[in-house]
């Protein structure tokens, strides 16, 4: 009798099946450590993010903040050291790209700031 | 923690010098190279177990270079650690193989990584570094740089040989028909049956120890735990561990209580996929697809409670870096529940099947004497009737008053590896329950005090492999000097070979995912 719950548990299952790249599925997961993202206008250039990060994916000079999702390990270690909260937990996942050279993000700084 | 420690065998250590060592349930022993083997045996005979080996390189200390055993000793849950230092010209000393056989993957590794020679060891080939690599190559002695690549060249590997009418070898790997890691199995058969089988391993070997080496405990942790994905918070806690004695800090409460759950929760999903392997080594399946749902609802949890489907990044030297929500820990009560009604189902279906049982009762059998000569572990080690866990050995975190439940097996073979798996699920689910019914609030790390210079300890956990020893060392500016990461996967491969011979060829797949090792935390 098991074999045929087995074959009819299935059958009151329902779908599960998400219609993905379409449809984005909602995750079921509420904190997930995607990529850390940057935000500009809270950034001061002091570059503490560059030193806490335990495999060298961030530079940090006058013109730009840069970060090597190729080197990335999600570890958050940026997002909790940076004292400006320039720098955002996101539960961001897809980050396949066509090449070595595009996982690497840059963002502008405005660098010559004249205060 | 015990307060009472059972005192070691009279007379046991008598007229050998002891030194200082930070860890409280650590004796550090200073013998001559002469006395290293006899002291080894003996400390065998009164009941230790070769927890980890590691040669060193101290020539920037005192001048020499050193081999240290390292021997658990369940009955005074103790560790006795033998170092013997040796000349810096041409370090060499008397095999320990021959009286202990469970030393004979580590020697012939100190002598690869730094050319510390054990001296009538009875296999002494290549383990570690491939006969590609150049004859006076030692990486982890102090003045190689590593950045620097060696010169490789293609030269002879003499793997054994049987002889004899009708033998013929067949080689399979390092690369594979599936999407599994590499090593190379070399099978002298005669028609189906095994007589011999040489596994080669070691294909994956990155260099982790040296990479390590000068960074700091912080920097180290990461590379560290992601010496293998399977066992990422096993090696992650025993990284930390040993780091935290060996600087005398003392974790938080709740620091301590997440990090048996995280560990249990390791093994959880590990046995549940292991059980789904099993199942695929005979083609069964419904039974792997079932073993895989079921472990994605748990690699889920993990996400829920630590922000990643391997647990990485959350425990740390000092504590834990993130701590886990009251909300996330609620949830887990509820998923936990869910699926252990669906675990025992699993179960059913599974065991329901003759024709799978029928597979993996008898296969694959190692026998006691063989799995505790030899050094194994974990599940290898307790379905044969070898009982050992460091949960109930050796008392940490908050094993001792979770009162593990030992569980075992006899007969050693697929069978009986499959079963303990089932029951330590059983056990695990009942050890999460109560962490989570009792779980402190409070701190989640603590500061790291400053290391002593030259000072070392040891880590250990028991993951669902078996258990990951740690030895680390401090430099003289408090950084990491030396790590050797001992896997429950280097303890337990060289008894896969020894499980294989005897069978047939087809179980072969069957045998090697009962024990289900882990090739990157072996190689490192």
């Amino acid at each position: 009798m098991k074999v045929f719950e087995q074959i009819l548990a299935p059958l009151r299952r329902p779908l599960l099946t998400a219609r993905y790249p379409r449809a984005r599925p909602e995750l079921s997961v509420r904190r997930t450590r995607g990529a850390p993202v940057h935000l500009a206008e809270r950034c001061d250039q002091e570059s503490v993010c560059a030193e806490v990060c335990p495999v060298d994916a961030i530079t940090v000079d006058a013109v730009a903040w840069k970060l090597d999702y190729g080197k990335c390990i999600f570890c958050g270690e940026c997002v909790r050291a940076c004292p400006n909260g320039a720098i955002a937990a996101t539960d961001e996942f897809e980050l396949a790209t066509r090449s070595r050279s595009a996982t690497t993000v840059t963002e502008q700084l405005d660098g010559g700031s004249d205060g | 923690m015990p307060t009472m420690r059972p005192a070691l065998p009279q007379g046991l250590l008598d007229g050998f010098r002891t030194e200082p060592v930070p860890a409280s349930d650590e004796t550090l022993v200073i013998c001559t190279s002469a006395e290293l083997a006899p002291l080894c045996a003996r400390l065998v005979e009164a009941g230790g177990e070769l927890a980890t080996m590691t040669g060193l390189d101290l020539r920037p200390s005192d001048g020499t270079f050193a081999v240290e055993f390292v021997f658990g000793l369940a009955s005074a849950a103790r560790f006795i650690r033998v170092r013997s230092p040796l000349p810096a010209e041409h370090p060499a000393y008397d095999a320990v193989t021959t009286l202990v056989p469970a030393a004979q993957w580590y020697e012939r590794e100190a002598k690869d990584l730094l050319g510390i020679e054990p001296l009538g060891h009875p296999d002494p080939r290549r383990l570690v570094l491939h006969e590609s690599y150049p004859n006076a190559y030692h990486p982890l002695r102090k003045d190689v740089d590593a950045a620097v690549h060696p010169p490789m060249a293609s030269r002879h590997f003499d793997y054994f040989e049987v002889h004899g009418e009708g033998v013929y070898e067949m080689g399979v790997g390092p690369i594979h028909a599936g999407v599994i890691e590499p090593g190379h199995f070399r099978f002298s058969n005669v028609g189906d049956l095994i007589l011999y089988l040489d596994a080669r391993l070691f294909y994956t070997h990155r260099g982790v120890e040296k990479l390590v080496e000068t960074k700091t405990f912080e920097e180290a942790a990461f590379i560290v735990e992601r010496t293998c994905g399977a066992c990422t918070v096993s090696h992650a806690t025993s990284f930390a561990t040993a780091v935290e004695r060996l600087t005398q800090t003392s974790v938080p409460p709740r620091a301590e209580w997440l990090r048996t759950l995280l560990l249990e929760l390791e093994r959880l999903y590990n046995h549940v996929g292991d059980i789904g392997n099993i199942c695929a080594g005979t083609g069964f399946h419904a039974g792997t697809m079932r073993g895989a749902a079921l472990k994605e609802q748990l690699q889920a949890l993990n996400e829920t409670l630590t922000g990643h489907r391997f647990m990485m990044g959350t425990v740390a030297p000092g504590g834990l870096r993130y701590d886990v929500e009251g909300a996330a820990l609620r949830d887990a009560v509820t998923t936990l529940r869910t699926f252990a009604t669906q675990f025992e189902a699993y179960m059913d279906l599974i065991l329901d099947n003759s024709s799978f049982v029928r597979r993996i009762d008898g296969p694959g059998r190692l026998d006691a004497l063989t799995a505790r000569a030899l050094g194994a572990t974990g599940v290898a080690a307790r379905a044969s009737g070898v009982a050992r866990d460091y949960r109930v050995d050796h008392p940490h975190l908050l094993y001792p008053d979770l009162a593990v439940k030992q569980q075992g097996g006899i007969a050693g073979d697929v069978g009986a590896r499959f079963r303990l798996r089932a029951e330590e699920v059983r056990e695990t689910l009942r050890l999460v329950g109560e962490i989570l019914a009792g779980m402190p609030g409070g701190a989640i790390s603590a500061r790291l005090a400053q290391a002593a210079p030259w000072a070392s300890a040891l880590g250990y956990t028991e993951s669902p492999r078996g258990a990951n020893v740690h030895w680390v060392m401090a430099d003289a500016g408090g950084q990491v000097y030396r790590v050797r990461i001992r896997s429950a996967s280097f303890a337990n491969w060289p008894v896969v070979p020894r499980a294989v011979a005897g069978n047939v060829v087809p179980d072969f797949p069957l045998i090697n995912k009962s024990f289900e090792l882990c090739y990157a935390c072996c190689d490192r």
